[in-house]
């Protein structure tokens, strides 16, 4: 069997899982990396706080924001950014997550200067990017430095499902699906 | 047409494609950082920050996998909410029955269960056992090399 994909012009052989499919998608995405860039994902929600706000507003924001991290933003220049991790990091074990961490702003607590990202680079320099520094995400500016997004790993991981439709559309729910009552749909 | 006429270079096939001959068992799978459905979310912090790593997994006194914790749930279940870390235990705040992989499935599982369920960490299974897990860093780095 022999395809091409109508989504990205990419020839692949092989079905399913055989190893053909394997090799052929991870070659191509390899090449699509290198050829698209951060603006090619389309718009990239940045929740975002001044400087002032409270670690209590931080971590409400942060949550109903499910990007995983809040840039800090004095107008349209980021000046930080405060993660999950940083919540990780911050968390006292030995009291409540109540109390005078609430009033801290949020200035005392993000990490800075940000990690940032050209909207024009590439989406392979974005992924080098991650990968080499430990980030899971990247602030998106343009050549001025306002920003323009925040780069999470999983808009990458979409972004790069996405370009195979047909074939992560196709797969079952559960690869190694075992049925209990073997009459069950 | 039969298996006779078939050239193994129609089938897309690169042999000097690392990835070919790797099962996901053989990738750079993460050594899984293990604790109880008793112990507290305190413990499991303190594990995740003394190791630099986002996730913990939860294993029953028969040494299966029961659950995931991560450090997003320290933010969204924990910290949030206002809950003491002290006192609340993993049991009750980890993901229960979580998505697994297993140790022979292809990269491109990966990629299509990260794609779907927007997960950062995957345990990887081997006989029914945690073997490791996979992260999305991880997965994105596969793209790298060359």
């Amino acid at each position: 069997m022999h395809w091409r994909s109508t989504t990205t012009n990419c020839e692949f052989a092989g079905s399913g899982l055989a190893l053909g499919y394997n090799a052929g998608i991870v070659n191509a995405l390899r090449d699509l990396i290198v050829d698209n860039r951060v603006l090619d994902l389309g718009p990239l929600p940045a929740p975002r706080l001044a400087p002032n706000a409270t670690m209590h507003q931080a971590l409400q924001f942060l949550v109903r924001g499910r990007r995983g991290a809040i840039v800090v933003v004095e107008g349209m220049r980021p000046v930080g950014i405060f993660t999950e991790r940083d919540v990780l990091q911050r968390l006292p074990a030995g009291q409540s997550s109540r109390g005078s961490r609430d009033k801290t702003p949020l200035s005392e607590v993000m990490s800075q200067p940000p990690a940032t990202i050209q909207r024009k680079a590439s989406l392979r320099d974005a992924i080098e990017t991650m990968v080499e520094q430990g980030y899971r995400h990247l602030v998106v500016v343009d050549r001025s430095g306002d920003l323009k997004g925040l780069l999470t790993t999983n808009d990458l991981i979409q972004y790069l499902t996405d370009q195979f439709p047909e074939e992560t559309v196709n797969l079952p729910p559960h690869l190694h699906q075992q049925y209990r009552n073997p009459e069950g749909a | 047409m039969d298996l006779a006429g078939l050239d193994v270079q129609a089938w897309g096939v690169d042999p000097k494609d690392p990835l070919l001959a790797t099962p996901l068992s053989a990738l750079l799978l993460k050594k899984p950082l293990i604790l109880g459905p008793g112990s507290t979310v305190a413990e499991a912090v303190d594990l995740m920050r003394e190791r630099k790593e986002g996730c913990v997994f939860i294993e029953n006194e028969g040494a299966e996998l029961i659950g995931v914790f991560t450090e997003r749930d320290v933010a969204v279940r924990v910290a949030s909410r206002g809950r003491d870390p002290q006192q609340t235990r993993l049991q009750d705040v980890m993901t229960a029955d979580p998505v697994v992989l297993q140790s022979d499935d292809p990269v491109s599982w990966a990629l299509h269960r990260m794609g779907i369920d927007g997960f950062r960490h995957i345990p990887v299974l081997e006989g029914g056992r945690l073997h490791g897990f996979l992260s999305s860093r991880t997965v994105l780095k596969l793209l790298l090399d060359s």
